[in-house]
C-alpha cells in the first residue's frame, strides 16, 4: 500500500509523466533496489480505478510511461489521512533476518560471533551510507539517517537477543547436574 | 604541525606508509580485575578506526595505553619506530602535547577556563605566544562553528558547545593522531553527528589517524575499519580498510 | 518525612559518606571545639582580671585612719628584694592587739618565723637557697595558701618583725585585709585596641577555619544531596539533612571544647602576659555566658550551612550554582571611602575634633577606623578578584593562567584570606604603632653617664636609713669578692630612687658576690647593678615591647591558622577537580606546569594580602596619628618581619599542597569502564 500513497505524494505539487514517476520514485525512495515499472503502473491503475488520480493528457504514441497523471481530489484527501496515521511497528524487510538470527542462536552458535559477523556485514552499508550523508544534501541525510538507525536498531537487537540467549543457557546450565 | 625531537617534518597524508601505531601482547589488570589479555593491534597513518566492545571489554583502557597514559603491565607500543615505554616522562609528556589530540566523553575541559584559554593551552605550553595562540585558537573554535561561546567559561556551556570545543583544542596543534574515547557519549544524535562529522572533516583534511572507541556502531560507521575487543582480547578484526 | 526522621537521615548520610566526608565533619567539629573554647576564654579574662585584682588589693591591705586609731592594726613593712634577676616581696610583719591577718596565712608570723609561698618555699631549700636566707630571717612556720598569692608560682614572704625593729615608724598600720570595691579605672586607648587585637586575632582565623571546614568537598556532598532530591526530598528537606550534618560535628564540638578550655587554661595560667600571670582557676566564664556559648555553636555551625546553601540550587539533577562573580557591592567601598574622609578631616582639623568633651573625639576617630577597617574588609576581596582577572587575561604562562582563573572562578575561600590578612595587618600595624611610640616617648634610661662609665661588675648600694651608713658600708667591704667600696655623694639614679647615702662597689662580678651584698644591706638598703637600674626605670618601655612581641605572636598564629585553611581549601579544591585534572595530564601539560600553577592559587591572594595589608596598615596609622595629634611612627620592623612570614608561609602551604597535584592527576579516572 505504501507505493501506491508515495506516488499519491509525488503528484501532490504537481501532474507528472509516468517515466518521471519511476525516477523519482527510485530516486528518492528507492534506496536499495530500484521498484519495476510494472509494479508502478499497476499501482497508478488501480489508484486511477479507485478515482484517486486520473489521466490529464496522453502523448502521442506513448504506453502509460507517456501518459501525464493529476491526482484528485479524492486522491489528496486519502493522502491527508495516511500522512496523519502512524505506520504499523511490522517492518518491511526484516523478516528474514529475524528468522536468520534466531535459527543460529537456537543452534547453539556462539552468539558473539553472530553479532560480529552479522555487524561487520552492516557496517559495510553503514559506512558508506554515513559517507553519503556526510557529503550529501538535506535529503540525503534524513534517508541515510532513517536506514543508518535501522541498521543500528538490528544490531542491538542482535546483541540483546545473544545476551538473552546465553543467559537462560546458563540457568540451564547449572540447573543440570 | 609542532615539532618535537622524535620525527621531523614528514608528509603526512593518507597514503603515509607503513603503521604508525604497533601494539604487541598488551596485558594490563586494574586490581583484580584484567583489563586487557594480550592484545596486539596495528594502525597505518591516515587511517579511521573505531575501537568497538561492550562496557568493561577494555577499549578505554587500551586507549590510554596506545596513548602513552597507562603503561601495560607487559608488551609494549610503538610509535613511529619508537617505544613508548623508552621514553622519559618529559618526552612523553611533550609528545601527547604536540602530536597526539585526545577528546574524552565529559568533563575534559578545566571549566573556569574560557573555550579559548582551553583550546589555546596546548600551543602556549609549546611555546606559542598568548596573542598568536589565541588567534589559532579562534580560528578553530570557528571551522567547529563554537565561535559564538569562545570566551565563555567551559563550565557554563552546553554539553554539544563543550565537546566541540574539546574536538578544536584536540585539533588545534595539527596533531598525528587523535585518541576519541566515546566522544558523543553524552550528546544527543544531532549533536553528535555534528561533532562526528566535524571531527572526521578536519581529520581528513589534515591526513589525521583517529582511533575511535565507541560501543555504538553508528559512530563506528565513520572510521574505515572496526576492532572489536572483547574480555580485554580482539575479536577477529573484519572490514577493509 | 518528620523533622526528627530527617535529622536522623542526615547524621546517617554524613557518617556513611567515605573517607573524605568523616575528615570533614571531624575538621569541622575540631574548629568549632577550638572556637568556642577561645571564645569561653575571652568571656573569663574580665573575672581573671578581677580576681587577680582582688586578691592583690587584699594583700596590700587598708590602712587605718590615724586619728582616733583603734588599737587593732597590723604593721605593714615592705622589705622587698631582688634575687638572682627575680624580684621578690618579703613583708615583715608585727600585730598589735586583735591584729587583721592577711589572706593565705592562719595567723601573723612571730619574731623569727616566715611563711613563705610555696615556690619561696622551694627556692629557700634549693642549693642557691642559703644567699636569700638571710633577707628572710627565721623559721618557715608554713606556706602562704592560694588567696594569698597572685599566681602559681609567684614568690612571697611574710617575715615576724624581730623585736628590735622600729616598724611602727618603717611600715604602715593596716586596719583589715579585704578586698574592696575600686572604681575600675578606664583602660587607655592603646590597652583596649592591644585587648581587641588579641582577641580578633585568635577568633577571626578561627571563624575563617570553621568556615572553610564547612566548605570542603562541597561538590561531592551536594552530588548526594542531589541524589537525595530525586528520591524525592524538597529544597527545604535538603537543607535540613545539611543542617543535620553541621550540627552534629557543632554537637561533638560541644564536648570537645570544655576540656579544652581547661586545657587552655592551665597552659594560659604557664605564661607572663601584659606582664601578668593567674591562676587557672582564675579564668572563669559567667555560667550563664558559657551556657549560650555551648548552645549557640551548634546554631551558628547551621547556620553557615544553611547561609553557605542558600546560593545554590539542588536539583534531581545535580548542582546549579547560581552565577558566583562577586558582586561589585558599592557599600563596601562606601564605607572605606566615608570612614578614611572622616580621618582625614580629624587630621586636619585636630583641635576641632578633640576639643569636643569626653566621649566625642573616642566616638569619631574610633567609629572611623572601625568603618576603615570593614570597609577594607569588603573591598579587598574585590580587589583581589579584579587582580587575578587582570592576570589571567594577560598573564605571560599557562601556569600563571590555570591558577588565576581558578581563583577568578572560586574568589570566596582566596577573598575571606586576603580580607582578613589586610584587616590583621592594619590592627596590628596601629598597636605596633602604639607601642612604639610609648617607647619612644618613655624616657630612656635615668643612669647618668659617670655611672656606665663604670664596669658592669659594679654594684650600686643605696642607703635608705640615715644612720649608721659608714658601718654598713665597712662591713660590705669584708664580703667575699669585694674589691673596694667607694662612697658617693650621689645617687646614680639621678633625681629618682631612695634617699640616704650611696656607695659603689666594685666585684668581681659573681652572681654570688651581689646576692651577699644584698644580704648584707638587708632591710636597711638596696643593692642594684647597672641593668637592673635600667630596666627598673624603663617599665613603660619594657611594657611596650611586652605588647610589641603580643602583636607578633598574634600575626604569626594568625598567619597559622589562615595558612592552614588556604591549605584545605587549596587542596579540597584540587581533588574536586580530578577529572580535569587527569585529562590536562593526558594531552600533555606538565606536572611542573600544575605545580607552579598552585603555586600561584597561594601567592597571588597572600602578596595581594600582604601589599594591600602594608598599605592599608601605614595609611591608618598615618591618618590615626594625625587625628590625634601625636607625632607618627611607622611600624616598620614589625612589617618588614611580616612579609617574612608572609613569605615563609607561601612556601609553607605550597610545598605541603604540591603533592596533591600529582595524586589530583592519576589517570585511572579517565579509563570510561
Amino acid at each position: 500500500m505504501s507505493l501506491a500513497r508515495t506516488l499519491l505524494g509525488l503528484l501532490e505539487d504537481q501532474p507528472r509523466y509516468g517515466y518521471e514517476l519511476k525516477h523519482l520514485y527510485d530516486d528518492r525512495f528507492g534506496s536499495s533496489q530500484e521498484v519495476k515499472f510494472g509494479q508502478i503502473y499497476t499501482t497508478l491503475a488501480r489508484l486511477r480505478r479507485d478515482g484517486l488520480v486520473d489521466i490529464a493528457a496522453i502523448e502521442s504514441g506513448g504506453g502509460p510511461e507517456r501518459k501525464l497523471y493529476l491526482v484528485t481530489p479524492d486522491g489528496v484527501a486519502d493522502l491527508e489521512r495516511w500522512l496523519g496515521e502512524p505506520e504499523p511497528a511490522e517492518t518491511y524487510g526484516r523478516k528474514a533476518l529475524f528468522s536468520k538470527v534466531v535459527l543460529a542462536l537456537m543452534s547453539g552458535r556462539p552468539a558473539h560471533e553472530i553479532l560480529d559477523t552479522q555487524r561487520s556485514a552492516h557496517l559495510v552499508r553503514m559506512r558508506a551510507l554515513t559517507e553519503r550523508k556526510r557529503t550529501g544534501d538535506l535529503a540525503d541525510a534524513l534517508a541515510c539517517d532513517f536506514e543508518l538507525f535501522h541498521l543500528e536498531a538490528d544490531i542491538k537487537w542482535i546483541e540483546l537477543a545473544g545476551a538473552r540467549v546465553e543467559r537462560v543457557a546458563a540457568e540451564l546450565g547449572e540447573e543440570t547436574p | 604541525m609542532i615539532e618535537t625531537e622524535i620525527g621531523g617534518n614528514e608528509e603526512r597524508t593518507s597514503s603515509s606508509k607503513g603503521s604508525l601505531l604497533i601494539a604487541s601482547d598488551l596485558h594490563k589488570r586494574f586490581g583484580r580485575s584484567t583489563a586487557l589479555a594480550g592484545l596486539s593491534v596495528e594502525v597505518r597513518g591516515g587511517e579511521l578506526v573505531a575501537v568497538l566492545g561492550p562496557s568493561g571489554s577494555g577499549k578505554s583502557t587500551l586507549l590510554l595505553c596506545l596513548a602513552g597514559i597507562i603503561p601495560p603491565d607487559r608488551g609494549e607500543v610503538v610509535y613511529r619506530g619508537r617505544t613508548l615505554a623508552s621514553l622519559s616522562d618529559a618526552t612523553l609528556t611533550r609528545l601527547r602535547r604536540d602530536e597526539f589530540g585526545f577528546v574524552f566523553q565529559f568533563g575534559q575541559l578545566v571549566p573556569e577556563l574560557t573555550a579559548v584559554d582551553n583550546v589555546s593551552l596546548p600551543l602556549r605550553l609549546a611555546g606559542l605566544r598568548r596573542r598568536d595562540a589565541a588567534t589559532r585558537a579562534r580560528e578553530w573554535l570557528a571551522r567547529l562553528d563554537v565561535d559564538e561561546v569562545a570566551d565563555q567559561r567551559a563550565g557554563e556551556m552546553s554539553g554539544g558547545q563543550a565537546q566541540r570545543v574539546a574536538v578544536a583544542r584536540a585539533l588545534v596543534t595539527g596533531p598525528r593522531v587523535v585518541f576519541a574515547d566515546e566522544p558523543t557519549g553524552s550528546l544527543d544524535s544531532l549533536n553528535g553527528d555534528l561533532v562526528m562529522n566535524l571531527m572526521v572533516g578536519a581529520a581528513r583534511e589534515q591526513g589525521t589517524t583517529v582511533v575511535l572507541v565507541t560501543h555504538e556502531a553508528r559512530v563506528a560507521a565513520y572510521a574505515d575499519r572496526e576492532l572489536v575487543v572483547r574480555d580485554g582480547m580482539l575479536a577477529e578484526p573484519s572490514g577493509s580498510p | 518525612m518528620t523533622t526528627i526522621r530527617l535529622f536522623g537521615l542526615g547524621v546517617r548520610l554524613a557518617l556513611t559518606g567515605g573517607r573524605a566526608s568523616i575528615t570533614r565533619m571531624v575538621l569541622m567539629a575540631l574548629g568549632l571545639a577550638v572556637g568556642v573554647a577561645l571564645l569561653l576564654g575571652a568571656f573569663s579574662v574580665g573575672p581573671a582580671v578581677g580576681a587577680r585584682r582582688d586578691r592583690d588589693v587584699a594583700r596590700g591591705g587598708q590602712t587605718a585612719p590615724t586619728a582616733g586609731a583603734s588599737r587593732d592594726v597590723t604593721y605593714r613593712w615592705d622589705a622587698s628584694t631582688r634575687f638572682e634577676g627575680v624580684s621578690i616581696p618579703v613583708i615583715v610583719l608585727r600585730g598589735v592587739g586583735d591584729a587583721p591577718v592577711p589572706p593565705g596565712i592562719p595567723r601573723l608570723p612571730r619574731p623569727g618565723e616566715v611563711f613563705v609561698s610555696p615556690a619561696l618555699a622551694d627556692l629557700l631549700a634549693s642549693r642557691d637557697g642559703s644567699l636569700l636566707a638571710p633577707r628572710l630571717p627565721g623559721s618557715v612556720a608554713g606556706t602562704i595558701g592560694e588567696d594569698g598569692l597572685l599566681f602559681p608560682d609567684e614568690l612571697y614572704g611574710y617575715v615576724g618583725a624581730p623585736a628590735a625593729l622600729p616598724i611602727e615608724r618603717l611600715g604602715i598600720a593596716q586596719a583589715s585585709f579585704s578586698a574592696v570595691d575600686r572604681p575600675s579605672e578606664d583602660m587607655s586607648f592603646s590597652a583596649l585596641l592591644v585587648l581587641c587585637v588579641f582577641a580578633l586575632g585568635l577568633l577571626l582565623p578561627t571563624g575563617l577555619f570553621i568556615v572553610t571546614t564547612t566548605r570542603l568537598s562541597a561538590s561531592t556532598r551536594e552530588t548526594r544531596f542531589a541524589a537525595v532530591r530525586l528520591a524525592g526530598a524538597t529544597q527545604s528537606q535538603v537543607r535540613l539533612l545539611a543542617a543535620a550534618e553541621s550540627a552534629l560535628a557543632a554537637l561533638v564540638a560541644c564536648l570537645l571544647a570544655w576540656p579544652l578550655f581547661l586545657a587552655g587554661r592551665i597552659v594560659v595560667s604557664r605564661f607572663t602576659i601584659f606582664g601578668y600571670r593567674w591562676f587557672p582557676g582564675d579564668f572563669s566564664p559567667p555560667a550563664p555566658v558559657a551556657a549560650v556559648l555551648l548552645v549557640g555553636a551548634p546554631l551558628f555551625a547551621v547556620g553557615v550551612t544553611m547561609l553557605g546553601m542558600r546560593r545554590l540550587v539542588v536539583s534531581p539533577l545535580g548542582i546549579a550554582r547560581r552565577a558566583r562573580r562577586p558582586r561589585r557591592a558599592s557599600l563596601w567601598p562606601a564605607m572605606l571611602g566615608v570612614g578614611f574622609l572622616v580621618l582625614v578631616a580629624a587630621a586636619r582639623y585636630p583641635d576641632t575634633v578633640l576639643g569636643q568633651p569626653s566621649p566625642i573625639p573616642g566616638l569619631i576617630v574610633g567609629g572611623a577606623l572601625a568603618m576603615v577597617l570593614a570597609g577594607l574588609a569588603g573591598t579587598v576581596p574585590w580587589l583581589g578578584w579584579l587582580g587575578a582577572r587582570a592576570l589571567a587575561t594577560w598573564g605571560p604562562t599557562p601556569s600563571v593562567l590555570l591558577g588565576s582563573r581558578r581563583l577568578e572562578s572560586e574568589p570566596t575561600s582566596a577573598g575571606r584570606v586576603v580580607a582578613g590578612i589586610t584587616v590583621l595587618l592594619a590592627l596590628v600595624g596601629m598597636a605596633q604603632a602604639l607601642a612604639l611610640s610609648a617607647l619612644a616617648s618613655d624616657g630612656s634610661s635615668f643612669v647618668p653617664r659617670w655611672a656606665t662609665a663604670l664596669p658592669p661588675s659594679t654594684v650600686f648600694v643605696s642607703s635608705n636609713t640615715g644612720r649608721d651608713r659608714t658601718e654598713a658600708f665597712e662591713t660590705l667591704a669584708h664580703v667575699p669578692g669585694v674589691h673596694s667600696v667607694m662612697v658617693m655623694a650621689k645617687a646614680p639614679t639621678g633625681g629618682h630612687g631612695h634617699p640616704g647615702s650611696h656607695a659603689a662597689v666594685l666585684t668581681d662580678g659573681a652572681p654570688a658576690t651581689l646576692e651577699r651584698i644584698r644580704n648584707e644591706v638587708a632591710w636597711v638598703g638596696v643593692a642594684q647593678t647597672l641593668d637592673e637600674l635600667r630596666t627598673q626605670y624603663g617599665s613603660a618601655s619594657s611594657e611596650a615591647i611586652r605588647t610589641s612581641r603580643m602583636m607578633n605572636f598574634v600575626t604569626v598564629l594568625v598567619l597559622l591558622v589562615t595558612a592552614g585553611s588556604l591549605l584545605l581549601s587549596t587542596v579540597d579544591g584540587m581533588m574536586e577537580r580530578r577529572r580535569p585534572m587527569a585529562v590536562l595530564s593526558a594531552i600533555g601539560v606538565p606536572l611542573a606546569v600544575m605545580r607552579r600553577s598552585v603555586f600561584v592559587q597561594i601567592a597571588l591572594p597572600l602578596a595581594a594580602a600582604l601589599v594591600l595589608g602594608a598599605a592599608a596598615s601605614l595609611g591608618v596609622v598615618a591618618l590615626f596619628f594625625r587625628a590625634v595629634n601625636e607625632p607618627t611612627l611607622f611600624p616598620v620592623g614589625p612589617l618588614v618581619l611580616t612579609s617574612g612570614a608572609i613569605t615563609a608561609m607561601v612556601v609553607l602551604v605550597t610545598a605541603v599542597a604540591l603533592p596533591w597535584a600529582r595524586i589530583a592527576r592519576r589517570p585511572e579516572l579517565l579509563r570510561n569502564e
